[in-house]
Formats: structure tokens, C-alpha cells, sequence
């Protein structure tokens, strides 16, 4: 590769990565934490009983009973069974027609014991994991489809990054083998240029796969469109004609629902007991309805599906998850990227993997300062360069911090409080902003050490606080093997460890340095508590 | 290039601008000629397509970052829009006709 094309290259990666870096590194903290969003949804929730494995059948019985005492004359049914991760507890969804006519359809959901089909007792209402998982695409605050735009365009960004930063290469491989320990900015680079090749692939794969979640379907339209001559019918009947979803049209005629077991039954005697993902019933009640078995799509977003007429309990074929090719490719990708059916040991590869990324995009902003500093304590660095390390602190060590506040805010606002869920994602954001203003008010070399002294105070407590708060001390789930709660908990002392030594190791050094290098340690591992 | 002159400011906007908006037209319209001239069906042509555009606007950026001669580019990129654009309308004028 010529010189020129590199220096040019380099320069696209420098400048580009220094306006996004902060939001890449938003999303990808938030985003890591959301591998285990089910799991902190459970840690989040420790009022509700743990469940235990229930069959198949008895779960769709009881749930078809709950559906129709609640939901008569909705428009869809869905039933989840009790399933490993996603679905621990039983759960069914319904849709019920507008009110008005053209207004927005109404939604229903419930959690129910498997045994009986009532609903669970209410647990404390909380943002949970999901919440936190859904920041790295639509940015919480920001009203309406526009943080979802945002997010398209950082992606893009972090596409071009990781092309340049390849291309930003004089040795790809050798660099993998390269780190120069305490040698200032050559050090950073290193650390920089380490964590990039050793999860390039990962990198590559989540960045292209969530193009394809946000642009795709959205901000490439002329392809779609136009390749449908634009017409906006045919598109309208595109999830028909690509995923067999059928569009059902109520008769007006009545017609009582088949049992739905029997039909779930058999597919699960084809599939296997735990292949089935949820149960759809469209238009139940009606002669029209129709009753969809739904398998699970292993490494992948689309699975089989197994129809039936919903008045006489017919078999209506199976449509498959695998439309086409491409589609194919795409939804592998999808697959990929959300790691829904990864197993516990895959699930902690990529919340690794994951961990890389951030700390690449942290070590690559501190390396902007870092080579930018002044050789001379007297000669003023510019408005700019005190802006990016301010932004550094309050983003790499504050972010995660405020993340924790939001786990001990889940455990310490009254249950009783009206928006509940919402105060704690304020508290996270308030947190945060808290670190913004010191990190403008404390002298940069201050500020590191300082709130990575927080951080550790917050990890560090958190399992005290859940203890004081709940019966669930880890002495307890470890011993019950409630792996989501211990688990949170062993990460949040990981993550206060880290950030910990890292204060210890950056307070001890004299003032007048900006950001040592003890700080890769917090970097690496201090990413939060999921 | 550190960005310290008006005029290289103005470059670099220039260049963002190209790049962003002239790569993301020819990513869609040859996305779009491809779904025509490719023999697949439609929705698999669709898919990939759209799959493939992202390629095209990552190279698109980096080459408008890397020209030494930001007008030649443009031109380029302006040619390769029209002539991707036309064509897949002529397919697809002929796909409706036959």
C-alpha cells in the first residue's frame, strides 16, 4: 500500500474516530451489557420466584385459558413457553383492535405461573436490562426514530474506522505482537492496536450486521423500492412473501378456538421439545384464524414455522426460515450480532469481545491526547485538546460509574414511586452528568483517579447493597445456583477491582501527568456490572 | 493534514459532503442496477443489494478521503451515479415491456 493512501487514510481515522468516539463508546458499553439483558432483567426483578423447567404442554394449556379469559376478541395471541434464557417465565402477549378506527392498536402482556396460569404477583416496576440493552440503538432520550438515525450514522462511521484502521496499518500481523509497556503514547498506540487485531473480526461482524439492522432496511430504500418498480403495494406484502407470515383477515363469523396443545404437541414431536420458540394466533375465535408454531432459529433470526387453521385444527404447511440466499446471509448476521441462542460459554465470549471494543475505542481517544501533549508543563495545549480529555474522563470511567448507579438505583428507589422505571435511568443520567461536571471542575490528572475511585465505590457496593436490600446475598445464589443474580454481583466486584487498582495506580503518580498508563487495567475491565 | 486554515476546513467539508452523499447515491443505485442485471429473484436481488451497498459507500469514503483531486472524484462519482442509475432504469423499462 503507497504511503500517500495510508497518510490519508490515517488521517480519516484519526478525525473521524475523535468526533464519534464517545457515542461508539455509548453503544458499545450499552450494547455489551445487553448480552446479558435477560440476566440483569432477573437481578433486576428479585421478587419474583425463580421458576422451574415446566413441560411444553401444560404451559400452552394454561396460557390458551389465561389468553381467553383476558383476551377475548383480540386481533393476535402470542404465547411464550417457558424456554432456557430469553423466556424464563411463561408469558403471553396480546393485540386488541384500536379503539377508534386508524388509531394505534392496543397491547397486553403477562407473566404467569406455569402451574396454576395465573399471573405472577407484580414485581417492582424497573427499566431492567432491556432498557439498558435498547440505548445502543435508540439513545433513550431522544424523541421519536431519531436516535435510531444517529446510531445508523455512527455505525457508519465505525464501518470506515475499522477500514482505515486497517489500511492506518504498516503491519498488521506484526502489530499483534507488539506492546511497548510504559512508554507513553507509544504505549497507547499499542494497546490501541492490539485490542483492534485481536477482535477485528468481532468488530467487523457487529459493525456490518448492525448496518444491516439500521440502514437496511431504512436508508438504503431506493433499492427496495425502486427494485419493485415502487410500488407500494408489493412492499407492503414483502414480510409475506419472504417469511411465509400470512396477512389474516377477520370473517366476522364466528368459530371456537381449537385446543392449541395438541398442535404444539406436534410440532414439537417434529422439532424436538425445546425447538419452539412462541406460539401466534391470528384472529382466535374466528373462522379465519390461524394458529402458527414458531420454531427456534439457531444462529439465526428466521426459523420454520408450522401453520394451522385455528377453526378446525388442520395442518396449513410449514413455511420455512430460510427464504433465500441472501436473506439467508443477512439473517446469520442478525443472528450473530444479537447472540440469542449462544451458550453461556459463547454469551461471555462475546460480552469479551464486546469489552475489547469498548476499551479500543477508550484507548484510542486517550491516545489522541496522549500524543498531542504538551512536551512542556507551561505551554498551553488549546481549547480543544482540554475539551477531549475532559470528554475522555467523564465518558471512559464516568459512563460505566453512572451504569452501576443505575443497578443501586434499581435496588434503592421506593417501590411504590410513580415512574418508577424512568427515575432509574435518570439516576443514571444524572450520575453521569454529575461526572461531566467534575471532570470540567477538577484539574484532568485529578479527575482520572477520582472517578475511578467512584466507579470502585459504586461496583464495590453494589453486592452490599443488594444484600442489604434483598435476601439474595451472594452467599445464597451461589449456593442456590441462581447464576443471573451471582452473576451480576461477581461482575460488579470484577469491575470495582479493576477500577480500584486503577485509582490506586493513577493517585499515586505526581500531578501534571495526564492519563497513565494504569488506567488500560480500568479500561479493559471496567466497562460495568453486567 | 491537521485542519488549521480556512480553506483546508473547507476542503474537508467539501470532502465529507462528497463522500457521505455521492456514495451514498452510488450505493443505492448500483444496489438498485444490480437487482435488474443479476439473474436472481427479486427478493433475493433486493437482499443482496442492500447487503453489498454498504461495501460500496465504505469504498466510496475512503477513495474521496484519498484523491489528491477532489473535483476528478466527483466527476467520477457523479458519471458512476448516472450511468448505474440509467442502466437500471433501461432494465427495468425492458423487464416491464417484455
Amino acid at each position: 500500500m503507497n504511503g500517500k493512501f495510508r497518510i490519508s487514510m490515517t488521517w480519516l481515522h484519526t478525525w473521524a474516530g475523535l468526533v464519534f468516539c464517545w457515542l461508539l463508546y455509548f453503544l458499545f458499553v450499552t450494547g455489551t451489557l445487553g448480552y446479558f439483558d435477560s440476566e440483569i432483567d432477573l437481578w433486576m426483578t428479585p421478587e419474583a420466584p425463580m421458576v422451574e423447567a415446566t413441560p411444553l404442554d401444560a404451559n400452552v394449556v394454561v396460557a390458551e385459558q389465561r389468553l381467553a379469559e383476558v383476551a377475548d376478541g383480540a386481533d393476535r395471541w402470542f404465547i411464550y413457553p417457558v424456554q432456557s434464557r430469553e423466556f424464563p417465565r411463561l408469558r403471553v402477549y396480546w393485540q386488541s383492535p384500536p379503539e377508534v378506527e386508524g388509531g394505534p392498536p392496543r397491547y397486553g402482556d403477562e407473566d404467569l405461573d406455569a402451574a396454576t396460569g395465573r399471573p405472577l404477583p407484580g414485581v417492582r416496576a424497573t427499566g431492567g436490562g432491556q432498557t439498558l440493552y435498547q440505548m445502543h440503538y435508540n439513545l433513550h432520550y431522544l424523541p421519536g426514530r431519531i436516535g435510531f438515525y444517529l446510531v445508523a450514522v455512527v455505525t457508519m462511521v465505525m464501518f470506515v474506522g475499522l477500514l482505515t484502521g486497517v489500511v492506518a496499518h504498516k503491519k498488521i500481523f506484526a502489530d499483534f505482537f507488539t506492546f511497548r509497556w510504559a512508554r507513553g503514547q507509544t504505549t497507547w498506540l499499542d494497546a490501541h492496536n492490539l485490542l483492534a487485531v485481536a477482535s477485528l473480526p468481532f468488530q467487523l461482524m457487529i459493525t456490518y450486521s448492525g448496518l444491516i439492522f439500521t440502514l437496511g432496511l431504512f436508508w438504503m430504500p431506493f433499492i427496495v423500492l425502486g427494485g419493485y418498480g415502487f410500488d407500494t403495494g408489493r412492499i407492503a406484502s414483502l414480510p409475506e412473501e419472504a417469511f411465509g407470515q400470512q396477512v389474516v383477515e377477520r370473517s366476522g363469523k364466528a368459530a371456537p378456538l381449537v385446543p392449541i396443545g395438541p398442535l404444539a404437541r406436534r410440532a414439537a414431536d417434529e422439532w424436538g421439545e425445546d425447538q419452539i420458540s412462541f406460539i401466534r394466533v391470528e384472529m382466535p375465535g374466528d373462522a379465519n384464524s390461524v394458529v402458527t408454531v414458531q420454531r427456534s432459529a439457531r444462529g439465526s433470526v428466521f426459523g420454520d414455522a408450522m401453520n394451522f387453521d385455528g377453526a378446525t385444527g388442520e395442518y396449513a404447511g410449514t413455511t420455512s426460515g430460510l427464504p433465500n440466499a441472501a436473506l439467508g446471509f443477512a439473517g446469520a448476521l442478525i443472528g450473530l450480532h444479537e447472540g440469542l441462542f449462544a451458550s453461556p460459554f459463547l454469551r461471555w465470549l462475546y460480552f469479551l469481545s464486546g469489552v475489547l471494543g469498548c476499551a479500543m475505542i477508550a484507548t484510542g481517544a486517550i491516545y489522541w491526547v496522549q500524543k498531542r501533549k504538551p512536551r512542556m508543563a507551561e505551554v498551553d495545549p488549546g481549547r480543544g485538546y482540554r475539551f477531549v480529555e475532559r470528554m475522555n474522563v467523564a465518558t471512559i470511567v464516568g459512563l460505566p460509574a453512572a451504569i452501576g448507579v443505575y443497578f443501586w438505583a434499581n435496588r434503592l428507589l421506593p417501590v411504590e414511586l410513580a415512574g418508577r422505571a424512568d427515575w432509574e435511568v435518570h439516576c443514571l443520567f444524572l450520575a453521569w452528568l454529575g461526572c461531566f461536571v467534575h471532570a470540567v471542575a477538577r484539574p484532568t490528572p485529578r479527575a482520572w483517579p477520582e472517578q475511578c475511585a467512584f466507579a470502585a465505590a459504586v461496583f464495590l457496593g453494589l453486592p452490599a447493597v443488594n444484600w442489604l436490600t434483598t435476601d439474595l446475598h451472594l452467599g445464597r445464589t451461589l449456593l442456590a445456583g441462581n447464576w443471573a443474580m451471582a452473576g451480576v454481583d461477581l461482575t460488579a466486584i470484577a469491575a470495582g477491582g479493576a477500577a480500584l487498582l486503577a485509582a490506586v495506580a493513577l493517585g499515586a503518580r505526581p500531578a501534571g501527568r495526564t492519563a497513565p498508563h494504569a488506567a488500560t487495567t480500568m479500561v479493559e475491565a471496567g466497562v460495568g456490572g453486567g | 493534514m491537521p485542519i488549521k486554515s480556512r480553506r483546508s476546513r473547507w476542503h474537508v467539508t467539501a470532502r465529507v459532503l462528497v463522500g457521505v452523499f455521492l456514495g451514498y447515491l452510488l450505493a443505492n443505485s448500483l444496489g438498485l442496477f444490480l437487482v435488474f442485471a443479476l439473474p436472481m429473484d427479486r427478493l433475493t436481488g433486493v437482499a443482496f443489494g442492500t447487503i453489498l451497498s454498504f461495501l460500496v459507500w465504505g469504498a466510496v469514503i475512503m477513495w474521496v478521503f484519498a484523491a489528491k483531486r477532489l473535483w476528478a472524484v466527483t466527476l467520477s462519482l457523479v458519471a458512476a451515479v448516472s450511468v448505474t442509475g440509467a442502466a437500471a432504469w433501461g432494465l427495468y423499462v425492458l423487464e416491464q415491456s417484455s
